[in-house]
């Protein structure tokens, strides 16, 4: 253990490339016309200093004499009763966009929607949240979305869409032509009830398709159960755990879901030394492989030929794959409390899979078919039909409903002209996509915060999701225009409604009355009915769904694509918002565009150009199906030899905004294999000589080590394994009894008579997905920078997940130990640490930094004069500097965009949309908006503690523990994040922090951060580094 | 920025003084004749049985009660009662003065589409003592005046005072200098003749402003003035104590709240709930102004202005317009970056409104009391102690309640809970 070193990237490692030591990579930029004279000397000289000076007295002087501008006050003419100024209203509701579930609690701030929560009461998502998620809030204050109909690009009320489309769908369906809706898995009882009425109306068709396909394992399902549904799988339950290709923590399914259950058995105590053992099977690294105990790498094409290997190996043979028996083995020992995932779109693949937890015991134990996923419904045979049915004008009418298919298709170009066939082509999109540019008539259906509706994420759970703003332009929901056009007088709510009494009610016995269950839902957001039955498994099939993935996968040769999802980006639909763009990628910590993941090995031999500080990038061009596209190779450790990995969703071509039209496509390089999408294809990889800057935050902020002894020394991440962790709770962390007894300081202490505020992380729940990050982001009003400043290393993010790599096992090459191509992932949020003996305040010349008697090191923005001082000196590296006015903080109304900065380039066009007053509406307004030339940090939610205090003092109590809970932590889907008072004998808190496991962060140099950290642990064989 | 009001308004506050003294004199004949005691308990007993509804002089729910007792008796006797006998059975249940068909209660009996309540518990003597402050409602005193009113608009006399003080001041230090000067002068005058009957001659000086000591000095003088004024209205930039701009409704908070001592919560009801006191909306001044439609200074023409935008229609008392909400012009600007909850002053820490507000009940027109700076607000907090025994809040802080018990400190102020730290108002 002990020589075990930890680098965030290879440039770290080898030590090829100048590290970014300093947290300021640039100097001031040139401040533009009014320094320009003095800049070009050279040097400042006294005049000019004097010419400054005087110039900046005279402002002062002026500005001195300027009076203060009226300002207004205007109440309600007839307040809601519901609505007290500055005090938040929550509602719950739930969010459900093309396949992504999570029960939510909105946040409102007289009437708009400023933040979302997860519902603690959801029996699915547990009040998980995802970065999507999060971000959510700040698609609803899109400027980009579409204000009225359209018809082509004019405008058009809706009484003429209505009158012109109706006509044209009722001519089409009197002359017996087709029509189509075209949309995702839609997991709404009632909207599918709306599409029912409409389908019966005109006689049309609904195809369902997901642009992130799901068609193979509900098609394996189908077969192998009877039922073309995804069952519920128990993470919570399993003791092993073998992911194939799956990112489950990620994307896969339900992640959010899956992430609490998965936690649940990872979270070891001094009274519980038991977790679970998860193996990942994988060939590019994805998050959940990250979080695995034990990875085998394998080429995208074993991940198909593995499953099979396994399958012989469980049903008592062996595959001939040590590797692959001895995974076999730990399964078949948990029979009944073991499960096998893979996430694979192939039919064949899913029913071996099938076959193999039936062999485990698994159905009925870890997966269950009593209730069934509604959120993946999608066949790939859907696009195909649309595609010839548009082609051979079989189709008539075609009408798009939160899908993208020019997007996200194949065959997207072929489709593109099928389309202008068609009489009548409509979209609901929100706002401009490809599709609905392409399109005749955009009917733009209302954003899910304006809107009432239902969701069924599975069978037997309902949810309400309830409007919590007025809308805000003149759009429609979708429900309620296909309603309308089906001849239908009733609104989409009572719709619902009726719709609920008719069918949800009856199901139930708890509430008598329909009204009582209706309010129960509206308020808790979810009632849940039990029922269902199990499915009976069939093995029919298996063995010759078992050949032909021997057969179809054996020969894709050495270089193979994997297309796959970003946790981020989802199908492409989110690439319209700028705090998912600027998330960095929980493993490449890329931000702004997609790229092509490489192997080291690969790397060294082609040499290729991975330079961090200049963030050059060599591109490479990747064919594959006939289709290629040309992207920067980013090298990733990990990934099996031979594995070129992209992500999908970029590279869109028709969004309000340019800079969001980063990356590219790779949709069109997915195969079809039967009748299924395949992720998995032979490629042939080129490299060109060109380079391209990638906005990677890899080496930013690094904790500095250099002075402080180097990586070797300095511990910033302590690990051990299971097996130790059993012998001694503080295994891995042996040597902080030693640091602790060795601090001495010329201080004095901080009293803190009241409260202490403590948080802990614990390294071993945390899977890096960045719900917490964006979380942060929507509370506290963090800007967002662009993909210009992100390369420059101004990211503002006041908390960042560093994801540190490290050999896991050496290898004898004969008399030498060399590392093996296998790595360890340990993710460690890292934030403000909140020092009781900070570094920062010391240096800060004007106090405007200090210590708080409650532990908080506040940072006042009003006082900051921008030295830099305390970011330089933070051993952390978490301080943020506002090197423009990203928000519009100090502009008068009306006037935000600063034309001056705008005027030089210097500002990015999704900097400028964040300063408009309809993006403004989603700032916190508890939370300063920081002007330019400050510095800004985590505050630990200090809004949040005030009130939460206030709250106890209101009502004459003291305060409880969890009455206080941080933006990061509401949003962790894995509970990783614990906040509260050290001084409460009775806090969560005081139990991390006094567990063997804590340990601060290089706390040796003696800064006392109130942030602990839990020891990761790993479920395997004491390492043998 | 005091100047924003009118000259009309300003003189108003005197019209006002003007107004009650006559009203005073006007009273004085009939508040001889009656018993003081008799109608401070029947004005009681009115407010809290009858003013919901009604009002001596103004017709409101129901009508305008003076001279109640003389249409009663002109409405005659009948069934062996007199008409005043007959109010009293009104007034104790109306119903069965209507149901033994008195004229006078069956003429009545519809004067609203709002039935009145039933009093059974009303004595006779009560009645007799309501009836008693219902025909002379200005009888007993009246109330004092308040204190604003006896001069020109408060912050005018703070600030003209406070500026005459230091006029005074001025004059008296120029005045020292002035005699100083002359002092030094004749000392030197008398030097110079001593000199010269000593025998000794003065050597010629230039002159003390071509000196260079005197030629730097003087400069640092005007550097250090020119610096001290401009920090003076740097650190002044933003605050406007005093600041009492026209309002779109000539609302009285010396009518509302000092004379009529309607709590401040009534209106301001998130005062104690969030952080803004709440500028109360239109449907809250409805719910006097529905029946209240005169007042005692500008009749009907102010209020005239709420039922424009609330969309009422006082002839038919309906709402009949959409309404438009009233753009108050705010007094009390805190810049963006403090943070400040009226609920953490008001419940939490029970801080009067007028420590920070003044005399608002004085206020025919608001004005701003405080400087709202931060070394206002900062001092506050080291001088104010906490609800510490009485709030179950403060037991977290078990060793300020030793300190408290082993008397080491007499009390716990703001600052000692952290009052005074940067993040308690800035974040």
């Amino acid at each position: 253990m002990e020589d075990k070193v930890y680098w965030k990237g290879l440039e770290e490692l080898e030590n090829t490339s100048k590290q970014n030591d300093k947290e300021f990579a640039d100097e001031l930029p040139v401040l533009g016309s009014i320094m320009e004279p003095i800049t070009t000397q050279g040097s400042t000289s006294r005049r000019d200093f004097l010419k400054m000076l005087g110039f900046s007295t005279t402002a002062a002087v002026i500005a001195a004499g300027c009076e203060m501008p009226v300002r207004k006050s205007i109440p309600y003419a007839f307040k809601p009763e519901e609505v007290i100024p500055g005090i938040a209203n929550y509602y719950a509701s739930a969010f459900y966009q093309g396949g992504d579930y999570c029960a939510v609690v909105v946040k409102t701030r007289e009437g708009r929607p400023i933040k979302i929560d997860g519902n603690n009461l959801s029996s699915v998502t547990k009040g998980g949240t995802s970065a999507r998620v999060q971000a959510s809030v700040l698609s609803l204050y899109d400027g980009a979305r579409f204000k009225n109909p359209m018809k082509g690009k004019e405008n058009i009320t809706w009484e003429a869409a209505d009158k012109e489309i109706g006509e044209k769908l009722k001519s089409i369906s009197d002359a017996k032509g087709k029509i189509v809706i075209f949309s995702s898995s839609i997991a709404s009882p009632s909207t599918l009830a709306a599409i029912a009425e409409f389908k019966s109306a005109y006689g049309a068709e609904h195809l369902v398709s997901d642009a992130i396909s799901y068609s193979g394992i509900l098609d394996a399902n189908e077969k192998t159960f009877g039922t073309r549904a995804i069952p519920s799988y128990h993470f919570d339950k399993a003791k092993v755990i073998v992911g194939v290709g799956c990112d489950f923590l990620g994307t896969w399914v339900s992640p959010i879901e899956f992430a609490a259950d998965w936690s649940k058995n990872r979270k070891v105590s001094k009274e519980n030394r038991k977790m679970s053992r998860h193996i990942q099977i994988e060939s590019a690294l994805t998050m959940t492989g990250a979080s695995a105990d034990k990875r085998i790498l394998v080429k995208p094409s074993e991940e198909a030929t593995a499953v099979v290997d396994l399958y012989k190996a469980v049903s008592g043979g062996s595959s001939g794959n040590a590797k692959i028996d001895a995974v076999a083995k730990e399964l078949v020992a948990n029979k009944g409390a073991s499960l096998v995932v893979s996430g694979s779109n192939d039919a064949n693949v899913q029913m071996v899979v099938n076959a193999i937890n039936e062999a485990l015991e698994s159905y009925g134990s870890t997966i269950s078919f009593t209730s069934t996923y509604n959120t993946k419904a999608g066949s790939d045979k859907a696009s195909a039909q649309l595609l010839d049915g548009l082609s051979s004008g079989e189709i008539k009418a075609v009408i798009f409903y939160n899908a993208n298919p020019l997007l996200t298709d194949r065959n997207a170009d072929k489709l593109a002209d099928a389309i202008k066939k068609a009489a009548l082509s409509v979209s609901f999109s929100e706002r401009l996509d490809e599709t609905t540019e392409a399109v005749q008539y955009v009917c733009p259906d209302s954003n899910w915060l304006e809107s009432w509706n239902d969701v069924s994420p599975k069978t037997g759970v309902y949810n309400v999701c309830q409007p919590t703003i007025t809308k805000l332009f003149d759009t429609r929901q979708a429900q309620e225009t296909l309603l309308k056009w089906s001849g239908s007088k009733e609104n989409y709510y009572d719709f619902i409604r009726a719709h609920w009494e008719k069918n949800v009610y009856p199901k139930q016995s708890k509430y008598s009355g329909f009204n009582a269950l209706w309010d129960v839902t509206v308020h808790d957001g979810e009632v849940v009915i039990e029922g269902g039955s199990e499915a009976k498994f069939s093995a029919s099939g298996v063995d010759s769904a078992a050949s032909a993935v021997s057969a179809a996968y054996s020969n894709l040769g050495d270089t193979q694509l994997k297309l796959y999802e970003s946790v981020a980006m989802g199908n492409g639909y989110w690439t319209d918002n700028p705090f998912l763009q600027e998330l960095p990628d929980p493993i490449t910590k890329v931000t702004w565009g997609n790229y092509v993941i490489v192997p080291i090995s690969w790397r060294k031999k082609n040499k290729v150009t991975n330079d961090l500080e200049l963030k050059d990038y060599t591109l490479v061009k990747v064919t594959a199906n006939g289709k290629s596209v040309t992207l920067p190779a980013v090298a990733v450790p990990g990934v099996a030899d031979g594995t070129f990995a992209i992500c999908l969703g970029y590279g869109r071509k028709a969004t309000n905004n340019d800079e969001l039209k980063v990356g590219q496509n790779a949709y069109p390089l997915l195969a079809l294999l039967g009748d299924n999408l395949s992720y998995v294809s032979k490629a042939t990889v080129e490299v060109l000589s060109q380079t391209e800057k990638v906005a990677i935050t890899q080496s930013h902020h690094n904790i500095t080590l250099k002075d402080l002894g180097g990586v070797k020394k300095r511990k910033v991440v302590k690990e051990t394994t299971l097996p130790e962790y059993v012998k001694d709770d503080a295994a891995g962390n042996e040597d902080r009894k030693e640091i602790l007894e060795e601090m001495v300081t010329l201080y004095y202490e901080h009293e803190k008579n009241g409260h202490h505020w403590n948080m802990s992380v614990d390294l071993n729940s945390c899977i890096g997905c960045g719900a917490c990050v964006t979380a942060c982001n929507v509370e506290n009003n963090v800007p967002v920078v662009g993909k210009d400043q992100v390369i420059r290393s101004r990211e503002m993010h006041w908390l960042r997940i560093d994801r540190y790599f490290t050999y896991s096992e050496m290898i004898q090459d004969g008399t030498e130990t060399l590392p093996g191509e296998n790595i360890d992932v340990v993710f460690q949020p890292l934030m403000c640490q909140h020092c009781d003996n900070a570094p920062c305040e010391n240096v800060c010349p004007v106090a405007a930094t200090n210590h708080s008697s409650e532990g908080l090191n506040q940072m006042a923005y009003n006082r900051c004069i921008g030295t830099r001082y305390c970011a330089n000196n933070c051993p952390y590296k978490v301080r943020r500097f506002n090197w423009y006015d990203y928000q519009g903080a100090d502009a008068f109304d009306g006037k935000r965009v600063s034309k001056f900065w705008a005027n030089e380039g210097l500002l990015s066009q999704t900097t400028k949309n964040q300063q408009e007053s309809l993006s403004r509406m989603v700032l916190n307004p508890d939370v300063t908006v920081r002007s330019r030339g400050v510095i800004e940090k985590c505050s630990f939610c200090v809004q949040r503690i005030q009130e939460g205090k206030l709250t106890a003092k209101k009502e004459n109590r003291p305060l409880k523990d969890g009455d206080i809970v941080t933006a990061c932590q509401t949003a962790c889907p894995t509970n990783a994040i614990i906040f509260g008072d050290k001084n409460d004998k009775a806090s969560q808190v005081i139990i991390k922090v006094m567990d063997k496991r804590a340990f601060g962060v290089i706390e040796e140099i003696h800064t006392m951060p109130n942030v602990t950290y839990l020891t990761k642990v790993r479920n395997r064989e004491e390492s043998k580094a | 920025m005091e100047n924003h009001s009118s000259l009309m308004r300003k003189s108003l506050p005197i019209t006002l003084l003007f107004a009650l003294f006559f009203s005073l004199l006007s009273n004085v004949a009939t508040a001889a004749d009656v018993d003081k005691a008799k109608w401070a308990e029947g004005r009681t007993l009115f407010k809290s049985n009858c003013a919901s509804c009604h009002n001596p002089k103004v017709a409101q729910t129901g009508p305008a009660l003076m001279g109640v007792t003389k249409r009663w008796e002109d409405g005659g006797d009948f069934g062996g009662k007199t008409g005043k006998q007959w109010l009293y059975v009104w007034i104790k249940n109306w119903n069965t003065a209507v149901a033994a068909k008195a004229p006078y209660a069956v003429n009545i009996q519809n004067y609203s589409p709002s039935q009145m309540s039933i009093f059974p518990n009303l004595k006779d003597e009560d009645i007799d003592k309501i009836l008693l402050y219902v025909e002379n409602p200005d009888a007993g005193g009246g109330p004092t005046p308040p204190a604003g009113a006896s001069g020109p608009s408060g912050p005018q006399t703070a600030e003209s005072g406070s500026e005459g003080s230091n006029t005074v001041l001025y004059l008296f230090a120029g005045l020292m200098f002035v005699l100083v000067l002359i002092l030094v002068l004749v000392i030197r005058r008398l030097d110079k003749i001593v000199d010269e009957s000593n025998g000794i001659v003065a050597t010629p000086k230039a002159a003390f402003w071509k000196a260079r000591k005197f030629k730097a000095g003087l400069t640092l003088v005007i550097f250090v003035v020119a610096l001290f004024w401009l920090a003076d209205n740097g650190i002044r930039l933003g605050r406007q104590k005093g600041y009492q701009p026209t309002q779109p409704i000539r609302y009285s908070h010396q009518l509302h709240a000092g004379k009529l001592k309607i709590d401040c919560q009534y209106c301001h009801t998130s005062a104690g709930k969030g952080k803004t006191a709440g500028i109360p909306s239109l449907n809250t001044c409805m719910n006097c102004h529905k029946a209240v439609t005169q007042g005692p200074v500008y009749g009907k023409d102010e209020i005239a202005k709420i039922y424009e935008a609330v969309g009422w229609d006082p002839a038919t008392k309906a709402y009949t317009k959409p309404p438009k909400p009233i753009e108050w012009v705010r007094i009390h600007n805190l810049p963006d970056h403090v943070y400040f909850n009226h609920s953490q002053h008001v419940v939490a820490g029970k801080v009067e409104c007028q420590t920070c507000h003044g005399p608002i009940q004085t206020m025919p027109e608001v004005y701003q009391f405080a400087p709202l700076s931060m070394g206002w607000c900062v001092n506050c907090h080291r001088q104010t102690e906490v609800q510490f025994a009485s709030n179950n809040y403060y037991s977290t802080y078990q060793k300020l309640h030793e300190d408290l018990k082993n008397h080491k400190i007499d009390k716990v102020t703001v600052e000692q809970i952290g009052g005074t730290e940067c993040a308690k108002c800035h974040y």
